[in-house]
């Protein structure tokens, strides 16, 4: 457990939030604990601005970071040698750079909800470009690669997430869900270079998020995990209430390849679809 | 293991003349493409539904349309697999006992529609369905859905069914169909149950002289580009999942064959989108000078007109028209004019397979090359460069992030073929 404070002039629980603002109204806030991201407020097709990301309590024990912000659109924060970047830009991204080994109680989910908390990630359009994916057992480990096509997680065409999760399948059925990892590097593609590999498209708000990463693997989770989990304001959560569509290097572990990268980039623009 | 894989004989009941059903077979194919499954399907070349004699056929599956009660009643007894496909039912005893059942979420179509026009800052709603009938069941659930809204937000309903038009009633059908958009209170939202219902309505709007969408905003569903065409002023529509439907019963029927037992399953599919365009465009109110010219532009900025012509439509001067115009959209009568030949044309463009002159001239633009400098002035590039930068799967991403490769997009429009799985 990493859970020394990073400097010495504050007391270790007092985690600064940092805001960054682009000119399309969006206001992302970042979080020194486990460097998190704990808030996106963005436009919708109409205009409205919402929260788009599951305010789930980010207390917790993870490690504090130290940041610095630099202007309205970066923050850099570190920790032992590991350091995160934010850096929203004009378009709408928000291009993450990891650099160096998160402290393994770091790394907190980023659940997304794309219409703002009003209702579940159900009926949200998916698209995943990936062929294969990664089978788990009931313990969640990684016993090895399976092709999508025809089944559940087949989301190379855009498909909605909540008739998938009532497809008979025994991945879904072990998992309660979705949590298995996709395997989004493109055969004949050099590693570490930068790709859209998944879509979101909310088709009440007509928010739309493209998520592009340098790694291997893109780990989905539908959000069975939470169930019961205290959101910000109180209240508690649902399952499927949110959606997770993180970068991994669960391809290369799976493969032995134990150079996990240390340097890796994923890229989350949000915008909207007419 | 490169063992052929057993074919199986497959029927697909369903009568696909219409966008819904041809889309939902589309999906099932893009199951077999994706799977080692070797299906022989079986339809007719017309692609409509022949029930007689169904029950003798000698196959191992089917996929069929329960929306038509005749299919429903011909399949009850059915000894060989079959999955449903057909509109979700408030009333859960209304769903055939004993078959999966895939079904298009009727209730969340028409949310969705109502969420829109409320969004665009309507207050009162009205649906426009069709007479009650067996074979559109899902109409009626529309209407129920459309009803229970009304109901959950205090707010009157008003709902018309019409009659079936057949060539003789058509002009009694319009008149009646008028009649009752005269008593509507306005401005309103419209739901209508299909595109096909509210083109007939868009075209009653158009000839009584009510204004789309200031008086009248109207979302349709199913996003038929057949309708899409047939109006003139574009028809904002509902997506149905469709395609994912077509997928999902195949996954069924595939599950099925293998042995597995999944008796009632039901899968409710949401809408895949929504097409927004011109007639549920609704803005809060303007004046009425600047509402009317405003739908006349909509209706003919593409043939080419005039700030003149918008004049005598309106009934006032030129000058007064301009000054309206600058006081509430703060643009000229022309500005307005080209923002909607503007319009038209990337719409043409992001479609991708069109012809910059074809583009240039079916927009209203007097010249390419004229339409080349608006793009340049308006929209700071060419249009062959728009073109390119969204025509085809409209996943393109344009990140601009120093020192990596740049995102490429998503082969969302693969071939079938491409597809298929490597053993």
């Amino acid at each position: 457990m990493t859970t020394k404070p990073s400097t010495s002039s504050r007391p270790p629980v007092a985690a600064r939030l940092y805001t960054l603002r682009n000119a399309l109204d969006m206001r992302v806030t970042i979080s020194e604990r486990g460097a998190a991201l704990v808030s996106w407020l963005a436009p919708d097709r109409y205009g409205r601005i919402a929260d788009v990301l599951l305010g789930y309590t980010h207390a917790g024990s993870a490690p504090l970071f130290d940041g610095v912000q630099d202007g309205d659109n970066l923050v850099v924060l570190r920790l032992d040698g590991c350091t995160v970047s934010y850096q929203l830009i004009e378009d709408g991204s928000l291009v993450v750079e990891v650099d160096g080994a998160v402290p393994s109680d770091a790394g907190l989910p980023t659940y997304f909800n794309l219409n703002g908390g009003a209702t579940d990630v159900g009926d949200h359009m998916l698209q995943i470009d990936a062929d294969q994916y990664i089978e788990i057992d009931q313990s969640g480990e990684l016993l090895g690669r399976a092709n999508v096509g025809g089944s559940a997680f087949d989301f190379r065409q855009p498909a909605p997430i909540g008739p998938r999760l009532n497809w008979p399948d025994p991945q879904i059925l072990r998992a309660g869900g979705f949590r298995h990892c996709y395997c989004v590097k493109a055969a004949g593609r050099k590693s570490g270079s930068l790709r859209q590999v998944a879509r979101v498209y909310d088709p009440g708000s007509g928010r739309q998020l493209q998520v592009s990463t340098t790694e291997s693997g893109l780990q989905f989770c539908s959000g069975s995990a939470l169930d019961g989990v205290p959101g910000r304001r109180g209240q508690r959560h649902n399952s499927h209430d949110g959606l997770c569509l993180e970068a991994s290097s669960g391809p290369d572990l799976l493969a032995g390849s134990a150079q996990a990268s240390s340097r890796h980039t994923t890229v989350y623009r949000m915008g909207v679809q007419a | 293991m490169t063992k052929l894989p057993k074919s199986h004989r497959i029927a697909l009941l369903f009568n696909a003349n219409k966008i819904f059903d041809r889309e939902v077979i589309s999906g099932i194919a893009a199951h077999l493409a994706s799977t080692r499954a070797s299906w022989d399907l079986f339809l007719e070349e017309d692609f409509r539904c022949r029930l007689p004699g169904i029950e003798h056929w000698h196959g191992d599956g089917i996929i069929a349309d329960f929306d038509d009660p005749a299919v429903q009643a011909a399949l009850s007894r059915s000894r060989i697999p079959v999955v449903a496909v057909g509109g979700s039912y408030e009333n859960e005893s209304n769903y055939p006992a004993g078959v999966p059942y895939v079904a298009t979420d009727n209730y969340k179509l028409v949310k969705l529609a109502y969420d829109h026009l409320v969004e665009m800052g309507l207050r009162q709603f009205a649906c426009f369905s069709l007479p009650e009938a067996q074979e559109n069941r899902w109409a009626q659930e529309r209407e129920n859905a459309y009803r229970s809204l009304m109901r959950r937000d205090k707010i009157e309903p008003h709902i018309y069914r019409g009659h079936n038009t057949y060539a003789p009633a058509w002009d009694e059908a319009m008149e009646q169909q008028i009649k009752w958009l005269r008593s509507l209170p306005k401005p309103i939202g419209i739901i209508a149950v299909t595109d096909a219902r509210a083109r007939q309505l868009l075209q009653a709007c158009l000839i009584a002289g009510i204004e789309v969408p200031e008086q009248v905003a109207l979302i349709g569903i199913d996003n038929d580009p057949l309708c899409r065409i047939l109006t003139r002023i574009p028809l904002s529509s509902v997506i149905q999942g469709a395609q994912e439907m077509g997928r999902t019963a195949a996954h069924l029927l595939d599950q099925m064959l293998n042995g597995a037992r999944i008796g009632d399953t039901r899968i409710l599919v949401p809408p895949a989108g929504i097409n927004v365009l011109a007639s549920s465009k609704h803005e809060a109110a303007k004046h009425p000078h600047v509402m009317r010219a405003r739908h006349f532009i909509r209706q003919y900025a593409c043939q080419g007109i005039k700030t003149g012509q918008v004049a005598d439509y309106v009934g006032i001067s030129r000058s007064s028209l301009e000054s309206y115009f600058r006081q509430e959209l703060g643009c000229s009568v022309h500005d307005e004019i080209l923002r909607f030949k503007l319009d038209a044309a990337t719409t043409m463009l992001a479609r991708g397979d069109v012809g910059i002159a074809d583009v240039a001239l079916s927009c209203g633009f007097t010249s390419v090359q004229y339409m080349h400098a608006v793009f340049k002035r308006e929209l700071g590039c060419t249009p062959r460069a728009y073109q390119d930068r969204t025509a085809g799967p409209g996943l393109v991403a344009s990140l601009q992030t120093n020192g990596s490769d740049m995102a490429e997009p998503i082969n969302s429009n693969l071939d079938v073929t491409d597809l298929c799985d490597d053993d």
